[in-house]
């Protein structure tokens, strides 16, 4: 992808000399500064109090709300692994029955996962990274706050299901058939697909917040090699979220479909195939465990160096680890599935690409033991437990590269060691740096260090009961025990291991009760919180306030804190960048993604209700269809979009409030754009991304289900296909809706409003009559999505193809009222841009499709 | 002033861009020739699947060392540091960098068709 | 009883259990470095430490160290892999079928079915070849060879010998419902006389008993409907959906390894399959039969050996 010089910031000729950015020029702004200045800043910035506080959005607030509760249900499903140790305490015990036991698994893996790990590291990312990049906050803290706000409702009644007996049976991993409606009829399973679906949908909405930040909200002069590792982590764990979720959501899609319409995609006898489901869920379940593991990575090169007092050794090499790693662990996934039946040398493809992984992890390894040589550590806790990732993190890697060997994977497989080893590398991996993160970060937040006595006395608990734990579990594998077993026979030597175990977890648990007793004691969230107990040399240890930093730094280093001493001296004093409110509302400095050069003032929206609304319509909605009440259900669905619309009517697209204004620097930025600087077109792309991604797990449906059931069988005998005429007008309809859109834009830039809203409304009823002309002609011809794994397929385009149009039908007639109410004009055209890219991929999406249905079969008769 | 592009950010991946295509095609390739059972087949002269991912492989080897090189010889070409947005040093580092870590995990994927049957 | 990846029963295992030693040493020995490493960082001398700080030090160790060690150890492994991938044919061919909590066995050559116990000569190749009934089972016995999974609408193989005679423990390594953790079986390693005369036992068709108890029990099974899940060789019952019941007598275990093989526990399973094994597809017949009745039947089966 390559942008052209439309990207361009501040055009040349304006920029006073010397370059405002660099270190030679003067201070931006001068003292003193005007009175009131910091007054309106505040003010503008100010927390909601009392009844209206759930309306916040600001990062410092929701960072907190979302990490406490990432930390919440991290002890619910730790008790439920409290329970599984006491059942397996001694063998043939029977203190829960096997049913309940299966729910435990399940749910404890599920909550882990989804609940816990991957919302705690966005947590940690939508608290820290504003600070970290010097922003005032993240582009879209009404997103982040719609994300917490659904994941927190949604989560909760998620666990509760544990209590009425319908929580999910079938493992985290919901392998069908064992998933399907045969073989699993309750709801149990249906508690999973969609009150899961749509937490990894807040997921992305987290995972877009993060990269657009990343990339258009640092600092001036923050270029990215001078971006804290935080930052490079985080920016890989958004990127590899974006391209992983969408495979689980879309075979959750597919799992759903079969089990409540009978749609046969994974029933071998109807040409379905139940590894389908395994190839979708791995492709997205091993870049998970690095979507864990990288952002503790991040915190860990950045608190390191704090703790030694030393620059890390090999920043270049460590990001560049975290970004071969993001990328390699996308080709491990059928590391999962090595005793399926796969040919070897598929197998090996997957070994090998294993061991590339551990390559840059071990690259991570010796970086934090080179900074540590350089340095002179201090035992503090955070280093404390940092010690303790690395000594249980290797251990679990070195397991991992042993589980990559196929054929002693094959032994492995499923049993208790795998249990050890990915218990290893999630609590050794993320569990640790996240304690040494809330360590080291808390003071941040609280304005004082946690105790040092507790935390030592936690730390070793914890050290002591993980490797009681689950060292034990390796040789309890080995020697014969299955996992997801809720009991085992006497007899086989399991019994001193498994009793080991169960110890192992209580002094763990007392560890964790000592965190939180920690945190209950000296964990109060403070606004303006200041202080930099362990010196660290990165931005979020500046003087902070609701606002973040009371004016954005320039910067020219990786550590500006240690290189420049006055910094925070001079940032609280208001000389950097931007010291005041300069629209009278809330806002920020979007940079350029490499050199970070400002191009433009952001206007970020402030407390409201309408998010919260959204969240609650959809969490209601996902969760009311799980129980099938589906009046309710679209009760909640309809709440929902009509609160996204007031919400994006109301706070987006305010158009140039102001002509331009000045930072300081002698440098003055517009305060709206229209073009590819714009944060609103970052996120549609990143959107459009997720969006392909998915699609391309559609195509990949079609040609896995095309390879299992042979040429001849594709379609089935007696099935054929419309005749190509159809479609093809159908196509040429679909396309003509781009062309029509075209005109739109040509008469938007003409200033002829009224006739762009026409010409929009004209151009969706061409893409809706393209696309329903291709499904009717399906039709007709008999085919249904019952019959066969082909027709199943066919119309799980179809219904995707639908979800697309049915949004391009919702944001053409919000262009056309927007049009109508005077919010759209040849300069203010945000919303036209943003509904005209997703309209266009939807074009491209829909042909793609065609092909796929109506293209492919034929090209493989021929 | 440089012109704020995005393009170094994807030119930087470009050598893991290769091993994730290099890694698709090797994979789809074995698992089309053992459904269709076309893997006794021959290419040639030689058995058709180990023929297919090794000139699979040397084509990827040789995008990889294209990339690497034109990011060695700029690296050499003195880049001040200062080249601004489309051509900063770090970013063209990254790329050599990349492009040798993508160059061994292409090599690693190749390795067992030499070593172990296509289907069984 | 051999249970352990790491007593090894037959040139497949053995091979793996070897590699596997070979991974835990050379495990323990890159993490003791490491962490000794680790020491040196905190609390060496200035000269180890410098040494450890420099950008070539992370280049040794994450980079060449690796690269090297790893190459040497995928060259093996995949070695090993291609040693135990599948070869000709063998000429001994057994058939498992994985069930919600059972395994039906058959060896089609021979013309045979059982359930829950693999008989296996020992010296000889066998091919074994898997699929499920209903949901996704894998088959494990790690003294034997590594886990092959069961997928319906997949046949999947595998191919191992065994040394020595002995009997081995295997057990469901997939996830497959309430009772997954109830689902073990045994193999029976014999020498390869002793197989036959298995076979033969297992080939004769049985006779309705002359014994009067016993032969209560025989007209107590067919009229509880018995037959119409289980079958026993050379009767009129000939149900497959339950585990065929030829030979019950002799196996090692009942309901797939869940409980000992004898009169009390047998006639126990048979009152109350789901108060010993809940979820199980097997109804409680203590409604059906009454105390003797239910004996008889137990008595009878048993005498199947």
């Amino acid at each position: 992808m390559s942008l052209p010089n439309k990207m361009a910031g501040v055009p040349t000729q304006d920029l006073p000399t010397p370059d405002p950015l660099s270190a030679d020029a003067p201070l931006p702004n001068p003292l003193p500064r005007p009175e009131g200045e910091l007054e309106a800043l505040q003010r503008v910035w100010q927390t909601p109090r009392g009844w209206r506080f759930p309306t916040v959005v600001n990062n410092n607030w929701i960072g907190v709300l979302y990490l406490g509760t990432a930390l919440l249900f991290f002890v619910l499903a730790g008790c439920m692994a409290l329970v599984m140790r006491a059942q397996l305490a001694v063998p043939q015990n029977d203190l829960v029955g096997a049913e309940l036991y299966n729910q435990l698994f399940t749910t404890h893996g599920t909550m882990m996962m989804f609940l816990f790990a991957v919302p705690a590291m966005e947590a940690m990312g939508v608290y820290l990274l504003p600070a970290m990049l010097a922003a005032r906050d993240l582009p879209f803290p009404r997103l982040s706050a719609y994300a917490f706000w659904a994941y927190a409702i949604g989560g909760l009644v998620f666990f509760s299901s544990i209590f009425y007996g319908a929580a999910p049976n079938g493992g985290w991993f919901m392998y069908p058939p064992l998933t399907s409606k045969e073989y699993s009829p309750g709801i149990n399973a249906d508690f999973w697909l969609l009150g899961i679906g749509f937490i990894e949908i807040s997921a992305i909405a987290g995972a877009i917040e993060i990269v657009v930040g990343i990339l258009k909200n640092r600092a001036p002069g923050m270029t990215l090699d001078r971006m804290p590792l935080f930052c490079w982590a985080m920016l890989v764990f958004a990127a590899m979220i974006i391209f992983a979720f969408p495979a689980v959501i879309w075979g959750t899609i597919l799992l759903e479909l079969e089990r409540a319409f009978g749609w046969p995609f994974f029933i071998p006898e109807r040409g379905g195939d139940p590894l389908l489901w395994q190839h979708l869920f791995w492709f997205f379940g091993h870049p998970e465990v690095y979507i864990i593991f990288l952002p503790a990575a991040g915190m860990v090169s950045m608190i390191i160096p704090a703790m030694v007092q030393a620059r890390l050794v090999g920043y270049g090499l460590v990001a560049m680890a975290l970004l071969g790693t993001g990328f390699l662990s996308f080709g491990l996934w059928v590391h999962h599935m090595y005793a399926t039946g796969i040919p070897q040398l598929s197998l090996s493809f997957f070994s090998a690409a294993s061991f590339a992984v551990s390559v840059p992890t071990g690259i991570q390894v010796f970086a934090w033991i080179g900074t540590i040589a350089t340095g002179r550590p201090r035992l503090q806790v955070p280093m404390l437990f940092i010690l303790g990732f690395l000594f249980i993190f290797v251990l679990g890697g070195l397991t991992g590269v042993m589980v990559a060997v196929v054929p002693f994977d094959w032994q492995a497989h499923d049993t208790y060691f795998v249990v050890a080893h990915l218990h290893y590398v999630l609590i050794g991996g993320m569990v640790f740096p996240l304690l040494a993160a809330l360590y080291y970060w808390a003071p941040s937040a609280s304005g004082k260090t946690m105790s040092k006595r507790l935390g030592t006395f936690a730390f070793w608990l914890l050290f002591i009961g993980v490797n009681l734990t689950f060292f034990p579990m390796h040789i309890s594998g080995l020697m014969g025990m299955p996992r997801r077993v809720w009991t085992y026979p006497e007899g086989m030597g399991l019994e001193l291991w498994n009793m080991l175990s169960t110890i192992g977890a209580v002094v763990a648990a007392l560890g964790v009760a000592m965190v939180a007793l920690d945190l209950l004691r000296n964990f109060r969230v403070s606004n303006g919180a200041e202080g930099n107990p362990y010196n660290g040399g990165t931005l979020e240890w500046l003087p902070q306030g609701n606002y973040a930093a009371r004016s954005i730094p320039r910067i020219h280093s990786r550590e500006p804190l240690w290189d420049n001493p006055d910094l925070a001296e001079q940032v609280r004093a208001g000389r950097h960048f931007l010291p005041n409110t300069a629209t009278g509302l809330r806002e920020t400095i979007v940079t350029s993604p490499i050199e970070a050069r400002p191009q433009y003032i952001a206007i970020i929206p402030g407390p409201g209700w309408a998010h919260v609304i959204a969240a609650i319509g959809t969490a209601g909605f996902f969760l009311s269809l799980t129980v099938e009440w589906v009046w309710i259900a679209s009760a909640f669905g309809a709440v929902a979009v009509a609160a996204v619309l007031w919400w994006l009517w109301t706070g987006t697209d305010l158009g140039p409030v102001r002509d331009s204004v000045a930072i300081g620097g002698g440098i003055r930025l517009p305060v709206y754009v229209t073009d590819s600087r714009a944060v609103g077109w970052w996120a549609m792309v990143v959107l459009l991304l997720v969006d392909g991604t998915t699609f391309s797990c559609l195509a990949f449906t079609h040609g896995f289900l095309w390879l299992v059931n042979g040429d001849a069988a594709w379609p089935p005998a007696g099935t054929a296909l419309p005749e190509l005429v159809v479609p093809a007008v159908g196509a040429a309809l679909v396309a003509a809706s781009a062309v029509l859109l075209w005109v739109a834009d040509w008469l938007l830039r003409r200033g002829h409003v009224i006739a762009m809203s026409v010409a929009v409304l004209a151009a969706l009823g061409l893409l809706l009559a393209g696309l329903g002309a291709d499904l009717a002609a399906l039709w007709e011809t008999g085919l249904r999505p019952g019959a066969h794994s082909f027709g199943a397929a066919v119309f799980a385009n179809q219904f995707w193809q639908g979800l697309h149009a049915a949004l391009v039908l919702v944001m053409a007639l919000y262009l056309a009222a927007r049009a109508w109410a005077g919010l759209l004009d040849p300069t203010r055209r945000v919303t036209f841009d943003n509904v005209r890219l997703f309209w266009t991929y939807t074009v491209v999406q829909a042909l793609a499709g065609m092909a796929l249905t109506h293209l492919f079969p034929r090209g493989l008769g021929g | 002033m440089q012109v704020a592009g995005f393009s170094p950010i994807p030119a930087a991946l470009a050598g893991l861009i290769v091993w994730a295509a290099h890694f698709g095609l090797i994979y789809g390739a074995n698992a089309v020739a053992c459904a269709r059972g076309l893997a006794g087949g021959r290419w040639l002269g030689l058995p058709l699947v180990p023929a297919l991912v090794l000139g699979l492989t040397a084509l990827a080897l040789l995008a990889v060392a294209v990339i690497g090189l034109r990011a060695w010889q700029r690296l050499e070409g003195g880049l001040s540091g200062q080249e601004g947005e489309n051509e900063p040093r770090f970013m063209v580092w990254l790329t050599l960098a990349i492009a040798l870590l993508s160059a061994l995990a292409i090599l690693w994927e190749a390795l067992p068709v030499l070593l172990v049957p296509a289907c069984a | 009883m051999h249970h352990s990846v790491l007593s090894p029963m037959g040139p497949e295992a053995a091979r793996i259990a070897e590699l596997s030693w070979l991974l835990f040493l050379g495990g323990a020995a890159i993490f003791l470095l490491v962490m000794l490493l680790l020491a040196l960082a905190l609390g060496g001398g200035p000269g180890v430490r410098r040494r450890l700080g420099a950008r070539r030090a992370i280049l040794a160790g994450g980079v060449a160290f690796p690269v090297l060690v790893l190459s040497a150890l995928l060259v093996h492994t995949l070695g090993v892999a291609a040693a135990l991938g599948l070869g000709e044919p063998a000429p001994l061919r057994i058939e498992v079928t994985g069930r919600q909590y059972w395994w039906e066995v058959r060896y089609p050559d021979r013309e045979v079915v059982t359930a829950n116990e693999i008989h296996i000569p020992v010296g000889r190749a066998v091919e074994l070849l898997v699929d499920s009934g209903d949901v996704i089972h894998s088959f494990w016995v790690p003294s034997l060879h590594g886990k092959i999974d069961m997928i319906p609408g997949r046949v999947n193989r595998r191919r191992f010998s065994l040394d020595r005679p002995g009997v081995l423990r295997g057990q469901c390594a997939e996830f497959c419902g309430t009772q997954h953790a109830l689902m073990a079986f045994f193999v029976v390693a014999e020498e390869e006389a002793e197989f036959e005369r298995w076979l033969e036992r297992l080939r004769a068709p049985v006779a309705k008993p002359e014994e009067p108890f016993l032969a209560q029990g025989w007209q107590a099974f067919g009229q509880a409907g018995c037959g119409a899940c289980h079958a026993v060789r050379g009767t009129p019952w000939a149900g497959r959906s339950g585990p065929d019941l030829t030979l019950l007598g002799g196996r090692l275990s009942l309901a797939a390894g869940t409980l000992d093989n004898h009169l009390a526990t047998l006639a126990g399973w048979i009152a109350g399959p789901q108060d010993i094994k809940p979820g199980n597809r097997m109804p409680a017949f203590n409604t059906v039969l009454d105390g003797p009745e239910l004996r008889a039947v137990a008595a009878w089966l048993e005498s199947l050996r």
